[in-house]
């Protein structure tokens, strides 16, 4: 999707009709929009997802009052106006036009009554002669093929308030976004009609043709996927819960390290916490390397008395003198065979009492086989011995470290504790204490959610071997008509497909997952300051983390700014893979369904809370990261290192002149050498947003 | 061939023709359907089983 322009007509602060075309070539891929507060540049971007979705973002103020307020109080009472937002855009081969117009009337008592909106949608496949009205029921749904609609918060967003992303509740959105966007939803969405309503409808059919004991299994069975469903909904509840409690528990001690009179502990406690994660992640190392050796060679710890029992039958052997042999078997056996005496001289019937001789040496001597099992038992017993000791002085080891760093735990947490017990002191006051009392309660509430968690997986996990084991009992059941069989034969070949389909996607989703992760890893490296890591964890959330004593743990209380370069880290890997995924196709393009596409970015206020570190680095790879990136900023925000770093890449540059009523606000901006209106005497009286292109 | 898409094939391979084209049919379905307020998926999935597995 490439924007070639919107228009705008009485929308918001954009009084009458007013037009932008964007920069779609690759080296100038960026548009600028400059505007001063209030001039427009949320409204802007919210005109984008309003005229696609009919939707606006959470910090849109008043989202249905979208009309220009000029233009409404021009209307005599009874009369109407349209607010109408149209967009001009190609996706892959064909153009598109969307319009979405609503009708505004100003009533006798001078309130607005607000009808529609309507949605119109124009379609101009490549090489036809002309565009083509779309049938209106399927209008929204190609709009939502060409950028689902849970998309497009990630590629339409207040860069401000992007952090939302990097926080844990967040994850569900990550996830979601992920499938829609890498064609992955459908997979997930056929196993869950397959297994739901598809294998009910067969198991009813089959129970018309079943005997009592088909049909008990088969309500069993029912009974177990309604149970299953049940969990599922309170997994995800959990998950949400748990999410919302540490993101909570985030703010809250983001605020006691913002009070002046808490804020020297929250960094103790904040440095403490860093170790203690440091300490968690070496005891489970250390503990890892204990199992492993354990369960390499655990059994030795107990074979001291086999070792010593081994050891005594070889020593009794050889005081039999059965070891070593004194002749060897094979020795006798050649003088035998050559008819020759030990001494050299022939042997024969001459000398019957020397060959007799021989043979009775032959019976009396060793086996070989015999000498050389105790030999090898004997050496292994040694190297056995050894490798006992070994483990014992590994584990001792092992356990030293383990104990030294339990130690340091126990110290650690008791200062830990003192540190939180301070920051609830009720001599910094009701706030600080409120605070306090808050976490230590989400710490609880948290502690209690986990557990519930773990509880139900153990439950999912019973409920799915019980599932497994009805559904053998059905397969095994004798069904005695064609019909019934037949039945039973396509509700298993549904079963087959959905856990075929199942698997498709755990790979899939597993594969997008790493493949992001790599990408988020590299454009993060390339703006980050800190040496942090940024990845998308196996549960979707995005985390940034360091190493500490060679563990990798998460980084805690990560500043909002670092924390909006992880969000559009996220943003720039999901636009860079969704890109390369519409030239490579794969095994979803294969079959024929879509795959990925090109998605522009907008963005207000992108370096707006940015740390200086960051704001260069950011501004030099955002126009990067997309085919087509609009950025709208205010004056303040276009700092010189940001314009040093985005103006090569500029195609398209505009100003949202904001006409006020007030004097003292008139105000001009430099671009390029040239001064310009950016805030003006509105010579009516009226305030309105005039678009101004820079040439 | 990466990896993750050797395993798929591997998956899809152990499937008989007969299913493969179930399979594609209900991906089919399913992707017609995939923003449609009123979808009628479950319907035209068993039409597509019974259709096939005869």
């Amino acid at each position: 999707m490439i924007i070639q322009s919107l228009q705008l007509e009485n929308f918001r602060q954009f009084y009458g009709v007013q037009t932008l075309g964007f920069a779609t070539s690759d080296r100038q891929n960026v548009t600028l929009v400059h505007g001063f507060n209030g001039a427009g540049k949320t409204a802007l971007l919210n005109a984008f997802t309003w005229c696609l979705f009919g939707q606006t973002s959470d910090d849109f103020d008043a989202p249905d009052a979208i009309e220009n307020e000029t233009a409404f109080l021009e209307l005599s009472p009874g009369a109407s106006m349209t607010v109408r937002v149209r967009m001009h855009f190609k996706s892959r081969s064909d153009t598109y036009i969307v319009e979405r117009t609503q009708k505004i009337t100003r009533q006798p008592n001078n309130m607005p009554l607000r009808s529609g909106p309507e949605l119109e949608l124009l379609m101009q496949k490549l090489q036809e002669t002309g565009p083509t009205h779309v049938n209106p029921s399927a209008r929204q749904q190609i709009i939502n093929r060409i950028l689902p609609p849970n998309l497009w918060k990630f590629f339409f967003f207040n860069g401000e308030r992007m952090e939302w992303l990097a926080k844990p509740a967040a994850y569900e959105d990550v996830e979601t976004g992920l499938k829609s966007l890498l064609d992955i939803e459908v997979l997930e969405r056929s196993v869950n009609h397959l297994r739901g309503g598809v294998a009910k409808q067969l198991s009813n059919d089959l129970k018309g043709f079943a005997d009592a004991d088909l049909n008990e299994a088969i309500d069993k069975l029912e009974k177990l996927k309604t149970t299953a469903d049940q969990y599922t909904a309170r997994e995800l509840e959990l998950g949400k819960n748990i999410a919302a409690l540490n993101t909570e528990k985030q703010t809250l001690m983001q605020r006691q390290a913002e009070l002046q009179v808490t804020r020297e502990l929250a960094i103790r406690r904040h440095g403490l916490e860093e170790v203690q994660d440091g300490l968690l992640g070496q005891l489970k190392e250390r503990t890892k390397e204990v199992a492993a050796i354990v369960s390499r060679d655990g059994f030795l710890a107990f074979a001291a008395d086999d070792l010593a029992a081994t050891e005594q039958l070889v020593t009794a052997a050889r005081e039999r003198g059965e070891l070593p042999a004194k002749i060897k078997p094979q020795f006798v056996q050649d003088l035998l065979d050559q008819n020759l005496c030990i001494c050299g001289r022939p042997l024969g019937p001459d000398h019957p009492d020397e060959v007799h001789k021989l043979e009775a040496w032959r019976k009396d001597v060793g086996l070989a086989e015999y000498e050389e099992a105790i030999s090898q038992t004997s050496s292994d017993v040694v190297a056995l011995k050894n490798r006992r000791e070994l483990y014992f002085s590994r584990l001792d080891d092992l356990q030293a470290k383990r104990a030294e760093i339990q130690k340091q735990l126990r110290m650690n947490n008791e200062e830990l504790s003192e540190v939180k017990s301070k920051l609830g002191d009720p001599a910094h006051g009701d706030e600080a204490a409120s605070l306090a009392h808050r976490i230590a309660q989400l710490d609880n509430d948290i502690a209690f959610a986990l557990a519930d968690e773990m509880k139900l997986r153990d439950d999912i996990s019973e409920n799915a071997e019980a599932q497994e084991s009805v559904e053998k009992q059905i397969h095994a059941l004798k069904i005695k008509d064609a019909k019934g069989e037949l039945i039973r034969r396509q509700r298993e070949t549904v079963q087959k497909l959905a856990d075929v389909l199942q698997n498709i996607f755990e790979i899939q989703r597993e594969d997008v997952r790493k493949d992001l992760n790599t990408r988020i890893a590299r454009i993060w490296g390339d703006a980050a300051v800190k040496d942090y890591e940024a990845s998308l964890t196996p549960q979707f959330r995005l985390s940034l983390t360091k190493r500490v004593g060679g563990v990798l743990q998460e980084v805690q209380g990560a500043s909002t700014g670092e924390k909006q370069v992880l969000a559009l880290s996220f943003i720039g890997s999901l636009v860079d893979k969704a890109r390369d995924k519409i030239t490579s196709g794969g095994i979803q393009g294969a079959s024929g369904l879509p795959s990925g596409g090109l998605y522009p970015l907008i963005m207000d206020s992108p370096f707006g809370s940015l740390e200086d570190d960051y704001r260069a680095k950011v501004a030099e790879w955002i126009p990067k990261l997309s085919p087509q990136v609009i950025i709208m900023v205010s004056n303040s925000q276009w700092r010189q290192e940001v314009e040093n770093a985005v103006r090569p890449r500029v195609g398209r540059e505009y100003i949202l002149e904001l006409h006020t009523a007030k004097k003292e606000m008139r105000k001009s901006i430099w671009i390029n050498g040239d001064e310009f209106p950016y805030v003006v005497l509105s010579p009516d009286g009226s305030e309105k947003t005039v678009l101004q292109e820079v040439k | 061939m990466t990896e993750a898409t050797e395993k798929k094939v591997e998956l899809l391979q152990e499937l008989s023709e007969t299913e493969r084209k179930l399979l594609s049919a209900i991906l089919k379905i399913e992707l017609d359907n995939l923003h449609l307020t009123k979808p009628h998926v479950v319907n035209d999935m068993i039409a597509a089983v019974r259709d096939h597995i005869k």
